[in-house]
């Protein structure tokens, strides 16, 4: 097994949004998680070698396929390599500062995302349904049909004004005007925290150190990262081998919680951090204890550019998908 | 979103060019970056620095606050040179049809059919102050203003009580006027240094029949950004001056032109303190580039001011990548 370490130097703050997700706080992790290192990693190469990145996507009505999303693991050049996030040196170096933004919520007159109608997301065909069995019952008039169906197309396919119609409908009203369904905003309050660390090292193992090799080019490339900030790769150290161990050891990466094989003597922090699950080609959750945990088990570890790196095996294996 | 799509779909890999600013500014005199309310003080935001002694707080210009003028005054300056697609676009409801949306990036949720995100391509960073300082604090007077008839009265209040009882207010309520109100408000010291970077990654730089080009858009939006920074009075910073190329004063101010990132990135540790090591390393870094087959173009100093104000202005420069 071959270990890269990348150093990643922010040029700003950082956002990476924990898992479950809040309207209220945008919360972050103070590491960079598995996947969004895998993804940054991926546009960096993609940036170095000149190629295309990706098109925007229509979103909520497409649902981007796995293919399509920058996961080191599954692309055809970058299969074998295995992403195990980015890390400060050591927790104290990382740092959560709270912030005040304000944001901004959309709404459908009367009716809020959390109104609970959306559940109901009637198709076109139901709304036509509802009205043309309001009309034969005599509840509506005649032109209530081609009223929704000329005003639909004027607010061009709005799904909000869509729901709208079928609770007016439903509540016994007429089809109201796309003009008259108004659309309001409102100022969300939000806390908003950023993560801030000097430097991350960024780990990558394979079994094939040519593999890694990839990564020597990226050096002093830099996009967006995460949900919010830059960085750069400001070190590409050299590919180094791990060597198998067994023992106590203080883990440089996450460890999964769940998993057996390995005692968890200390845990530093425990965070609900996602990851992608090979065997079932899905991004997965789990409980993880963070990087800092003193455990006993099986290892691999490394010693570069006085840097003592050990990762354990059970995260391997999770993310081997073994 | 077909524009937006064909747009990202031409993708011209040979034209793509990076463009990185790298400054630091001073404030030349208190400024606001407001944070959350507290009874009758108006806090700044602070940003807390991890060192190996412990955690220090900084003053802190956002990138997302610096972020949000740049937007507003790209806007404007499109709409006064006549552009009529960022008529009907801004925050919150940005259009994802017109030039400022596609360099920026916007996000769609309520036009039915076209909803959908484009992902900006200019990101603004760093921000953190140089010095340790906290912020000042001063007195401030909210006043209660009253405007009857077209007449506005202030403080004198004998003169608003005696226009509201000419209307027929009558009894206690007259007694019940607002009192001017005092409060503190905290503000950025004068003189902090902040450094800020700009990243941008240029797709299209010919200008063809848009008002602007990319990157005359990123240029003008960065100079006029600096005076404009801060929220209420007084607003604005100015890029330091500072003997640091060694031929006198000159703007601390690093542009790069790439394909590839062939230069060290001056970026200043947010854990110095100390102003002239900062900007000795900053200067240090600045220097370390190498433009090998044309690939990379570094700007310092008062040239790399010329080259904004030049691209601003949206004039022919002297860099070839940006001309090839």
């Amino acid at each position: 097994m071959f270990l890269k370490i990348l150093e990643i130097t922010p040029t700003s703050v950082l956002t990476f949004r924990k898992v479950p997700m809040s309207h209220k706080i945008i919360n972050t992790y103070n590491f960079i998680p598995p996947t969004t290192l895998s993804g940054f990693l991926y546009r960096l190469l993609k940036l170095g070698r000149g190629e295309e990145l990706p098109t925007p996507k229509k979103f909520k009505s497409e649902k981007p396929e796995i293919n399509e999303y920058y996961i080191l693991e599954t692309k055809k050049e970058t299969i074998g390599i295995f992403s195990l996030g980015a890390y400060p040196v050591d927790l104290k170096s990382s740092v959560t500062f709270k912030s005040f933004r304000m944001g901004y919520q959309h709404l459908g007159k009367g009716h809020s995302l959390a109104d609970g109608l959306d559940i109901f997301d009637p198709s076109y065909e139901n709304v036509i349904n509802l009205i043309t069995q309001k009309i034969r019952d005599g509840q509506l008039k005649d032109d209530n049909l081609g009223k929704f169906q000329e005003e639909f197309e004027k607010s061009r396919y709005n799904k909000y004004y869509k729901r709208g119609v079928f609770k007016a409908v439903m509540q016994g009203y007429g089809v109201p005007t796309f003009q008259a369904f108004k659309k309001e905003e409102r100022r969300q309050p939000l806390d908003w925290h950023f993560c801030f660390a000097e430097r991350f090292y960024g780990f990558l193992i394979s079994e094939d150190p040519n593999l890694l090799n990839m990564f020597d080019d990226v050096e002093n490339y830099g996009y967006k990262i995460g949900k919010e900030g830059f960085a750069y790769i400001s070190k590409v150290h050299k590919t180094s081998e791990l060597v198998e161990a067994n023992g106590e050891f203080v883990s440089s990466t996450i460890i999964p919680t769940t998993s057996t094989g390995i005692r968890l003597k200390k845990i530093s922090e425990v965070e609900s951090v996602y990851y992608f699950d090979l065997k079932t080609q899905k991004l997965a959750r789990d409980m993880f204890a963070l990087n800092g945990t003193l455990a006993e088990g099986g290892f691999y570890k490394a010693i570069l550019d006085g840097l003592e790196i050990s990762v354990p095996k059970v995260t391997v294996n999770l993310l081997k998908g073994v | 979103m077909q524009d937006v799509q064909n747009y990202w779909g031409v993708n011209d890999v040979g034209k793509r060019i990076n463009m990185d600013i790298y400054a630091i500014v001073e404030a030349t005199q208190e400024l606001h970056f407001g944070n959350v309310k507290d009874l009758n003080v108006n806090r700044i935001e602070l940003v807390t620095v991890p060192r190996i002694d412990g955690e220090i707080e900084k003053l802190y210009m956002s990138p997302t606050k610096v972020r949000g003028v740049a937007r507003r005054a790209l806007l404007w300056k499109l709409y006064e040179l006549g552009d009529e697609n960022v008529k009907s676009c801004g925050i919150p409801a940005t259009c994802g049809k017109c030039d400022l949306c596609k360099l920026f990036g916007g996000l769609m949720t309520t036009v039915g059919e076209e909803e959908g995100s484009i992902a900006s391509r200019v990101f603004q960073a760093g921000g953190v102050a140089i010095q340790e300082v906290s912020p000042e604090i001063k007195q401030r007077l909210s006043s209660p203003t009253y405007i009857i008839d077209g007449q506005i009265g202030q403080y004198d209040k004998n003169k608003i009580k005696q226009l509201l009882s000419e209307r027929g207010v009558k009894g206690d309520v007259l007694n019940r006027l607002s009192q001017p109100m005092p409060y503190e408000k905290e503000y950025v010291v004068a003189s902090a240094l902040f450094p800020i970077y700009w990243h941008a990654l240029l797709l299209e730089i010919e200008k063809e029949n848009r008002k602007m080009s990319e990157p005359q858009m990123v240029a003008y939006s960065f100079l006029e950004t600096l005076k404009r920074i801060g929220a209420g009075h007084p607003k604005g910073v100015e890029i330091f001056h500072y003997n640091w190329l060694g031929n006198g004063e000159e703007p601390v101010l690093v542009i790069d032109i790439y394909k590839e990132p062939l230069g060290k990135r001056p970026i200043i540790s947010p854990m110095e303190t100390d102003v002239k090591k900062a900007i000795v390393e900053f200067a240090k870094k600045a220097k370390m580039y190498n433009n090998v087959d044309n690939k990379f173009e570094r700007y310092m100093g008062e040239s790399a001011h010329e080259l904004l104000r030049m691209l601003a202005s949206g004039e022919k420069t002297e860099s070839k990548l940006l001309n090839s």
